[in-house]
């Protein structure tokens, strides 16, 4: 369906003028066609026959009830994330210095912006269902490849440019580690069956050097992930790109390696036939896991800047999905899959609010004569794209940094929109695993599996850990609610505030609709928790027992 | 390599089955679907459009390919369902009497089962490969099976079970 699509899509693209059709219409279509798609995986969702798995085009692929659960999320994700490009504002985003409107609704290339999700979302499709190692290499680069480009899309801004490049060479990096690994794997079996793979070595007696290309292949995915101590690269991509951008990176790929890890315990217990009685894998996957919660935490405290805020507060999400999965046990899975579940609802949703905020903004400078008038910024490009970027921070004249959504929310966010900032305090509280909300029952859920499964000592760091991300989201909501204006703002600034309060730039209805329905489900989950948590009991028995 | 044993609720009818195959057994309620999953696209559409606040220029030429995007998934959608009672993964009683009856006409009339193909038996044997269970990842890539091989992964000694009778009966009849 997505690739028919596809094709479909990059035919009709060259009609564009003939038929008078702008990236709204691609964009549109682009998420009926992951809605249908994600309907498509679903109706396949049978646990009888699918049960041990079935192996399709020759045995490259491999579809379980796992598998296509994780199809199924990813498509149905990667349409409720093109949401948010719906509309001409966020579009105008990535394109703040075309000249007219007219300009911008028909630049070629945002037409092409909903293709290239597609394409980075088919390839997600595909690596969850991978069950050799090149199709899993292909799919890995299919998921990335097409991220590099919109990663580069601000190709004025130098920071901007700085993060592409930056998360180019690290995804080539990690290329390079899976290659290798692969190679090696390849060199000592003869085979590239993942299955094929494991058998082989299961047959091993002594110590057959599985255990390293298993590793490199591993580390690979921790660092496309990003999991400490390999994070340092996520905070400045996710700052540089555009903030529709950064949704996507923080979001979508995540959810379909994390699905490969999974799938990939598998081959990684390999290590554990000869080493210890527990694989080494287990234990890389822990210390990652603990370091993305030490790492995630603390250095989030110390960010001034939203988006680098929100990629440490990822990495700290990171450390917790991880701890689950390095449990290796049923129940380690389960609260694995919820933590992912609801880690992608709460994202969601920060994403939307911090959009519609972004848009409130972008709508005063689209329709200020000065913009207009405004050739592209040539001293600071950058305060300039974080401007547009709304809630990112921007640089002040004062010595002291400084969050611009401190004078903007007061003004702009709460006060023209209370509930739109309600909605982002609750993401908020979420994320920080404040009861009742959805994410407090993810982190329970995975410390108590955690200290059922006797690791103390993880169970107290993370408890702690989640004190201190606690901190840095407060710190967020009273600057939202309760901080005033502490720093002098520049005449232009405070021009630009006054017309964002002045502007009756609400959210869209489906924006609204959105954030109203992710919000709901964040805070009523605990009316009737049922359906999702025995779902998702029976997919990791699936994966355990069947 | 022998075709894969799944375990399923009903009786397989054929694992791989011919694309014309599939859609000749299309129930009304694929149709159904089809038709509903066609309509659905531009309803969609047009909901995005009220919603999203910001008119797109040509309305007609996103509901028309809205159209046409919900008629390939609806395809799909109906596809995937009348394979998975070739599977025997959902009731098939129907299409298996069915199958039976047309197999068993087949053999009276000297004709092969599943059809005659020009292809080498390697290469039919490759296409099986490709096209067996292929509907199950319809979401990604559409992968249909156009060739004529043996390999459906069932056992067809049925058809052949109490043939004699079945033209005894007819003769009486």
């Amino acid at each position: 369906m997505v690739i028919l699509s596809i094709l479909l899509l990059a035919a009709a693209l060259p009609f564009s003028s003939v038929f008078y059709f702008s990236s709204i219409v691609i964009n549109r279509v682009a998420i009926l066609v992951l809605l249908l798609s994600s309907l498509l995986a679903f109706n396949t969702l049978l646990l009888e026959p699918l049960g041990v798995g079935v192996g399709i085009y020759g045995g490259v692929c491999l579809v379980s009830v796992i598998s296509q659960a994780f199809d199924c999320f990813i498509l149905a994700s990667g349409s409720l994330l093109l949401v948010l490009a719906t509309g001409i504002l966020p579009m105008k985003s990535l394109y703040y210095w075309s000249s007219t409107r007219e300009e911008i609704t028909h630049d070629p290339l945002s037409k092409l912006i909903p293709l290239i999700l597609l394409l980075s979302t088919l390839g997600m499709s595909c690596l969850v269902t991978s069950s050799d190692l090149v199709t899993v290499y292909l799919s890995i680069e299919l998921q990335s490849l097409p991220l590099y480009i919109l990663a580069c899309l601000y190709r004025d801004s130098e920071p901007a440019t700085s993060a592409a490049l930056k998360y180019f060479l690290i995804g080539a990096l990690s290329s390079c580690l899976f290659l290798l690994g692969s190679s090696l794997l390849y060199a000592l079996s003869g085979l590239t069956s993942l299955e094929g793979v494991y058998l082989v070595s299961s047959l091993g007696v002594g110590y057959s050097g599985f255990l390293i290309p298993v590793l490199f292949i591993g580390l690979a995915v921790l660092i496309k992930l990003p999991a400490a101590p390999f994070h340092y690269w996520a905070p400045d991509v996710y700052d540089g790109v555009p903030t529709l951008v950064t949704s996507w990176l923080a979001i979508m790929p995540k959810i379909a390696l994390l699905a490969f890890l999974l799938l990939y315990q598998g081959l990684s217990q390999i290590g554990g036939i000869v080493v210890t009685e527990q694989s080494v894998w287990g234990f890389i996957l822990l210390g990652s896991a603990l370091l993305s919660l030490v790492l995630g935490a603390l250095l989030g405290v110390a960010q001034y800047r939203i988006k680098r805020m929100v990629a440490y507060s990822t990495i700290s999400h990171l450390g917790f999905l991880l701890l689950a999965l390095g449990l290796v046990t049923p129940q380690g899975l389960e609260a694995y899959l919820f933590y992912l579940f609801q880690y992608v609802v709460t994202s969601s949703n920060l994403f939307f609010v911090l959009l519609v905020y972004s848009n409130q903004v972008l709508e005063t400078w689209g329709d200020s004569t000065v913009f207009l008038e405004q050739p592209k910024p040539e001293k600071d490009p950058s305060e300039e794209s974080y401007w547009l970027e709304g809630l990112s921070v921007m640089r002040t004249p004062t010595t002291k940094p400084l969050l611009i959504s401190s004078e903007y929310n007061r003004i702009s966010c709460f006060h023209s929109n209370p509930v739109l900032a309600l909605s982002f305090a609750i993401c908020l509280f979420s994320m920080a695993g404040i009861p009742p909300l959805i994410g407090f029952f993810g982190k329970l859920l995975v410390l108590t599996t955690a200290l059922d499964s006797g690791y103390y000592f993880l169970v107290f760091i993370a408890i702690l850990v989640s004190v201190i991300t606690t901190g840095f989201y407060l710190r967020v909501i009273r600057v939202l609610f309760f901080d005033s204006i502490h720093f002098e703002i520049s005449r232009s600034t405070e021009m630009i505030l006054r017309r964002a309060v002045l502007s009756e730039s609400d959210p869209k209805p489906l924006h609204s609709m959105v954030i109203a329905t992710l919000s709901l489900i964040i805070i009523l989950f605990l009316a009737y928790p049922y359906p999702s948590l025995n779902s998702l009991h029976l997919i990791a028995l699936s994966f355990y027992f069947w | 390599m022998p075709p894969q044993k799944v375990k399923t609720d009903y009786e397989p009818i054929d694992t791989d089955p011919h694309f014309t195959r599939v859609v000749r057994y299309f129930r009304n309620s694929d149709y159904l679907v089809w038709a509903t999953t066609t309509a659905f696209g531009p309803a969609f559409y047009y909901l995005l459009e009220k919603g999203g606040r910001v008119p797109s220029p040509n309305l007609g030429f996103g509901l028309k390919l809205s159209a046409c995007v919900g008629a390939v998934g609806g395809f799909l959608f109906a596809y995937q369902r009348s394979s998975m009672r070739f599977w025997g993964w959902t009731e098939n009683l129907q299409e298996y009497d069915r199958d039976l009856r047309e197999m068993r006409q087949r053999i009276k009339e000297g004709k092969p089962l599943y059809g005659v193909s020009r292809m080498s038996e390697y290469a039919q044997m490759s296409s099986s490969w490709m096209s067996r269970y292929a509907a199950l990842r319809f979401s990604a890539f559409p992968i249909f099976n156009f060739v004529n091989h043996n390999n459906h992964g069932v056992d067809t000694s049925r058809y052949y079970k109490d043939l004699e009778n079945d033209d005894e009966n007819e003769e009486k009849f």
